[in-house]
C-alpha cells in the first residue's frame, strides 16, 4: 500500500471527524468530586513536571557540553597517554543554579569519584549558614587532581555558604582552607568538579570493553568530583497544609445550614452522627437496622443523590475543621453498634477518622504542641540531649510493641530498662496514633538541628550495637533479621521525613555513573551482592520487582538496563521508553546499598545479577512470600494496637469466631479452635484466628468453650 | 446547539495541562458515555485517558488543536472500549490472519480509501490514525492504548488487511 495515499486519506477522515465532533450537541456533565479532585492532581503533578523539565534545561546543556569535552579527554588519555594533563583549576566544573525553594533555602549538591566520598546535601536556613567540606577519601589521590569549588554567577545576599576544599594527598589528606569561600545566594547548586586519576588507567581499561562502558568513561570524568559539603546546622520550617477551596466550599455550605451535619437531629453536630452514617454504609440496606436506615436521606451530605464514604469524608475533615483534634474522640467505646457492643467497625471508624486527621497532619501538629508545651520528655535515652538517637529509641520499643517475634532481639538487649520505660510514657501519650514513630521522627526534623548524617544507616546500626548482649551476625538469623529490620526501617522513616521537609534531595544523575571509574568497585560490589542476595533469600527485603507487574524477571532487568542508557543519555521519565512510574521508581526510591543515591550503578547492577543468579521462578516465588509476610505483619500491627487499647480501657472488641480468617464464620471454625488444643502440633490459629476466636470470656483466651461458643453463635444466626 | 469544545482563545504558543484539559473533557466524557451508558465508568476512562496523556505532554501538547483533540478521543474511545469488554467480560476472539494478497492503494481513488477507512472499525482506524497521521512509533502506541506491542504490530497489519478488504469489496477501482 502506498503510505503517502493511506496518511492523505487518514487525515481526511482525522479532519472531517474532527469538524463533526466540533459541531455535536454535548451536555454540561456535572463531574464527580473524586473525578475533579483526580484531575486537579494530575494537572498539578504535570505542570510540576513541565516546570522541573524546564528548570533542567540549564543544568543538562553545560553537562553535555562538560561531558562532551570530558569525553574527548579519556578517550585522549586512554588511547595516547597514560599521563593526564592537569586540569585547569575552573575546567569541568558544572553549576547549575535553580529556582529557591520557599522561604531562603541553599542547596549544594556535590558528587564524587568514590561513592564514599558523594553527599547531597541541603541547607535550608533563614540564618547565615556554612559549610565545611569533609574528605573521607582513603584512596591515593594524585596531587593534580583536584579542580576547584564553582562560584554563583548570583548576587551575594546576606545568606552565605562558605566552601573549602582539600587538595589530594595520600591517604587522609589535610583541608586547604583558604582554596575557597565564596557567598551563594538563597538559591539551589550544583557544584561538580573533575579530576582524572592515572593510575586507574588498568582498572579502566577493563571496562572499556563495550560501548556502554565507553559511555560511562565519558560521563564518568565529567561527574567526578572530591568535594563533599556538610552544614553545621539546617532546619526546616513546618508549613501545616491548608484546607482546599474543595472543601472550603463545603464548610461554607454547612456552616450556612445549605447541607445538615445533624444527621440524628438531636440539635448538635458530633462525632456520632458521622459514626450513624458509616454503620449504615457499612451494612448497607440489605442489613441495616430500621434506625440506621433512617440516616439514608440525611446521611447524604452533599445532596448527590448517594449516601457514601465521602459523606463521611465530608463530615469528618468540617468535624476536625470545627472542633479541632482531640484523642478522646478516638475512643472506642464511644462508638457502638444497636446491640450497644463495640465491634471492630469501631475500631475501623476511628482509624478511617484519624486518617482523615493524618491527612490533614493534625496528628502531628497536635503532638508537636505537646512536646513543645513539656508534656512528653523525649530524651527517652536519658543521655540529656534530646536527639534523633532518642527517636531511634523509641522507635526500638515501638518495635517491641506492634511487630511480632521481636522477643529475640528484646532478649539480646542489654541496658535499655529505662529507655523502656520512658519511651512507655511516650508511648502512652501517644497511643491514639498507631504511626507515633514516624511523628517523632517528624518533630525531631523539623525541629532539631537536622544532619545528613541522619540519613545514614550506619550511625543507627553503632548505636544500637552498643545495646547488645551478642553481636547480631547471619549465623544467628532471627536475631540479625531483627536487628536489620529496626535499624533500616528507621533509617526509612528518617529518610522520608527528610525528603518530604525539603532537608534532602535526590542527587546529581552523573554522580551515579562515576562509580565504575572507582577501583573499589568490584570488590565494593562483590560484598554488598553477597549480603543482598542473602537479604532477598532470607526473605528480608523484597525481592527486585522493578516494574512492580508482580514478578521478577529479564523486563525488570531489561528495564534496568534502559534506565542506564537514559542517564548517560541525559534522558528524564518523558523521554524514556520506560513506563513513567517505573523510572520514576528507580530515580527517586531504588537505593538497595543505602547511600541515599537513588538508581546509581548498585542500583542497577545488584537487582541485575540477582536476576541472572536465580531466574524468574524462584524469584517471584520469593515475592509472593515476602508480600504475605508484609501484609501479615500490617495485620499483626493493627492487632497489637487494638490490644493495647483493649488493655488500656478494659473494653473489649466482640470477637467474630473467624479463626481460620477466611472473612465467614462457619463449623470448620469451631473444629479449628478444636483442633487447636488438642493437637497444636499439627494445628496453629495465627494471631488474627486466635483473637477472632476468643469468644467466650473474651481475654482468658482460646479454650474449648470458645469453640462451643462458635457453636452457639452459629445455631442463633 | 452546543460547541463540544469551550470557547477559550487558542493561544500560540503550548497549551497547559489544565487548557487542555477544561477545552476537551466535554467532548472525551461524550465519547466515553457512548459506549458505556455509564457515569462514573466513563469519568473513569476520561481520567485513565488524561493520565495517558500526560506521560507525554511535552510531545503531545505540540499538536495543533484538531490532532490533539482527536488524539485525546482516540485513547479515550480505547480506553471505553477495553472498559466495555471488561464489564460484558468479553475476551476478544483474535480471528487467523487472512492472507488477502497484496493491494496496492494507488489504484484506488482517494475517495474511495477514505470511504474504506470509515468502514474500519474505531480501533483500526485509531491505530491506522496513530501510526500513520501521528507518526508515533509502536512503543509509543502501545502507552497511548494500553497495549503490548505485538498487539498493537498486529493491530496495524490487521487493520491494513482489512481496509484491503473493504477496498477490494467496496470496488471503485481506476
Amino acid at each position: 500500500m502506498s503510505k503517502d495515499i493511506l496518511k492523505d486519506a487518514l487525515e481526511d477522515v482525522l479532519n472531517e471527524s474532527f469538524n463533526e465532533m466540533t459541531g455535536l450537541d454535548i451536555p454540561d456533565y456535572d463531574f464527580s468530586d473524586e473525578f475533579r479532585d483526580k484531575m486537579e492532581k494530575l494537572t498539578a503533578s504535570s505542570e510540576k513536571r513541565s516546570e522541573k523539565k524546564r528548570k533542567g534545561i540549564l543544568w543538562i546543556s553545560v553537562s553535555a557540553l562538560t561531558a562532551a569535552a570530558a569525553a574527548f579527554c579519556v578517550w585522549t588519555g586512554l588511547r595516547n597517554t597514560p599521563q593526564l594533563s592537569t586540569k585547569d583549576n575552573n575546567s569541568g566544573i558544572i553549576t547549575s543554579v535553580e529556582e529557591p525553594t520557599e522561604g531562603t533555602s541553599v542547596s549544594i549538591q556535590t558528587t564524587s569519584v568514590c561513592q564514599a566520598d558523594s553527599k547531597t546535601t541541603t541547607i535550608v536556613s533563614s540564618e547565615p549558614v556554612s559549610a565545611v567540606t569533609t574528605y573521607s577519601h582513603t584512596q591515593s589521590i594524585p596531587q593534580n587532581g583536584i579542580s576547584s569549588v564553582s562560584q554563583s554567577q548570583a548576587p551575594i545576599t546576606n545568606h552565605s555558604v562558605t566552601v573549602a576544599t582539600t587538595t589530594g594527598t595520600h591517604h587522609r589528606p589535610t583541608l586547604n582552607t583558604t582554596a575557597a569561600n565564596t557567598s551563594l545566594p538563597a538559591q539551589v547548586v550544583t557544584t561538580v568538579t573533575s579530576y582524572y586519576d592515572p593510575e586507574l588507567n588498568e582498572q579502566l581499561d577493563e571496562y572499556e570493553r563495550s560501548l556502554v562502558m565507553k559511555k560511562f568513561l565519558a560521563v564518568s570524568a565529567a561527574a567526578a568530583s572530591m568535594l563533599s559539603v556538610s552544614p553545621t546546622h539546617s532546619m526546616a520550617v513546618y508549613v501545616a497544609p491548608k484546607v482546599s477551596e474543595r472543601f472550603s466550599a463545603y464548610f461554607e455550605n454547612i456552616d450556612s445550614g445549605l447541607w445538615n451535619a445533624d444527621v440524628d437531629g438531636n440539635g448538635t453536630f458530633e462525632a456520632q452522627d458521622i459514626y450513624k452514617i458509616y454503620r449504615y454504609i457499612l451494612n448497607n440496606e440489605k442489613y441495616a437496622s430500621k434506625e440506621e436506615l433512617a440516616v439514608k436521606e440525611a446521611g447524604d451530605i452533599n445532596k448527590n443523590g448517594i449516601t457514601n464514604l465521602e459523606d463521611v469524608k465530608i463530615l469528618e475533615k468540617y468535624y476536625f475543621y470545627k472542633y479541632g483534634f482531640d484523642p478522646e474522640d478516638f475512643n472506642i467505646s464511644l462508638y457502638k453498634d444497636n446491640s450497644d457492643r463495640v465491634t471492630i467497625d469501631s475500631y475501623n471508624f476511628i482509624e478511617e477518622m484519624k486518617s482523615v486527621a493524618e491527612s490533614d497532619d493534625l496528628l502531628y501538629q497536635y503532638a508537636a504542641e505537646k512536646i513543645k508545651n513539656g508534656d512528653v520528655d523525649l530524651d527517652v535515652n536519658s543521655d540529656g540531649n534530646i536527639d534523633i538517637m532518642d527517636a531511634f529509641d523509641y522507635y526500638v520499643y515501638f518495635c517491641k510493641n506492634y511487630y511480632s517475634g521481636m522477643d529475640v532481639l528484646i532478649d539480646n538487649i542489654k541496658d535499655y530498662d529505662s529507655v523502656f520505660k520512658k519511651s512507655e510514657d511516650v508511648f502512652a501519650a501517644f497511643d491514639y496514633d498507631r504511626n507515633s514513630d514516624s511523628t517523632i521522627v517528624k518533630y525531631f526534623i523539623y525541629n532539631c538541628d537536622f544532619s545528613p548524617e541522619w540519613l545514614n544507616v550506619n550511625i543507627y546500626y553503632d548505636h544500637f550495637h552498643k545495646y547488645m548482649k551478642q553481636s547480631p551476625n547471619t549465623s544467628n538469623y532471627p536475631l540479625y533479621s531483627k536487628y536489620e529490620f529496626v535499624t533500616r526501617s528507621f533509617s526509612y522513616l528518617v529518610k522520608d521525613a527528610a525528603l518530604e521537609a525539603g532537608l534532602a534531595t535526590v542527587r546529581d544523575d552523573t554522580s551515579k555513573i562515576d562509580l565504575l571509574v572507582n577501583p573499589e568497585f568490584g570488590p565494593k560490589f562483590d560484598v554488598l551482592f553477597a549480603q543482598y542476595d542473602s537479604d532477598v533469600m532470607n526473605g528480608l527485603i523484597t525481592p527486585p520487582d522493578i516494574n512492580h507487574d508482580g514478578s521478577v524477571n529479564f523486563k525488570d532487568r531489561d528495564v534496568l538496563v534502559q534506565y542506564m542508557y537514559d542517564v548517560i543519555d541525559y534522558k528524564t521519565a518523558e523521554d524514556s521508553t520506560i513506563d513513567y512510574n517505573t523510572w520514576t521508581y528507580i530515580d527517586t526510591q531504588l537505593d538497595l546499598n543505602d547511600n541515599g543515591v537513588y538508581g546509581d550503578l548498585y542500583d542497577l547492577w545488584l537487582p541485575n545479577h540477582l536476576i541472572m543468579k536465580y531466574g524468574e521462578d524462584t524469584l517471584t516465588e520469593k515475592l509472593n512470600e515476602y508480600n504475605a509476610n508484609q501484609e501479615n505483619q500490617k495485620k499483626i500491627s493493627k492487632l497489637g494496637h487494638i490490644r493495647y487499647l483493649e488493655a488500656k480501657s478494659d473494653v473489649k472488641l466482640q470477637r467474630s469466631g473467624d479463626a481460620d480468617g477466611d472473612s465467614n464464620v462457619k463449623m470448620n471454625d469451631a473444629v479449628l479452635v478444636m483442633q487447636s488444643i488438642s493437637n497444636p502440633d499439627r494445628f496453629q490459629l495465627d494471631d488474627w484466628g486466635e483473637f477472632n476466636a476468643d469468644l467466650y470470656n473474651t481475654g482468658d483466651g482460646i479454650t474449648p468453650m470458645d469453640a462451643l461458643e462458635i457453636q452457639n453463635q452459629l445455631l442463633l444466626k | 446547539m452546543e460547541i463540544c469544545l469551550d470557547n477559550a482563545e487558542i493561544t500560540e504558543s503550548s497549551p497547559t495541562f489544565e487548557e487542555i484539559y477544561i477545552k476537551n473533557r466535554r467532548l472525551m466524557m461524550y465519547t466515553a458515555m457512548n459506549i458505556l451508558n455509564n457515569f462514573a465508568d466513563a469519568e473513569d476512562c476520561v481520567s485513565e485517558a488524561f493520565l495517558r496523556f500526560s506521560k507525554n505532554f511535552e510531545k503531545y501538547s505540540k499538536l495543533d488543536w484538531p490532532k490533539m483533540t482527536s488524539l485525546l478521543v482516540i485513547i479515550v474511545r480505547n480506553a471505553a472500549l477495553d472498559k466495555y469488554r471488561k464489564n460484558q467480560k468479553i475476551c476478544l476472539s483474535e480471528t487467523p490472519d487472512e492472507d488477502v494478497g497484496a493491494v496496492s492503494l494507488d489504484s484506488y481513488p482517494i475517495d474511495s480509501v477514505i470511504s474504506a477507512i470509515k468502514d474500519l472499525k474505531d480501533e483500526y482506524r485509531d491505530v491506522l490514525m496513530l501510526r500513520y497521521v501521528y507518526g508515533y512509533n509502536i512503543t509509543e502506541i502501545s502507552a497511548l492504548l494500553k497495549i503490548n506491542s505485538d498487539n498493537v504490530y498486529k493491530r496495524i497489519q490487521r487493520a491494513r488487511k482489512v481496509l484491503a478488504k473493504n477496498l477490494e469489496e467496496g470496488g471503485g477501482k481506476i
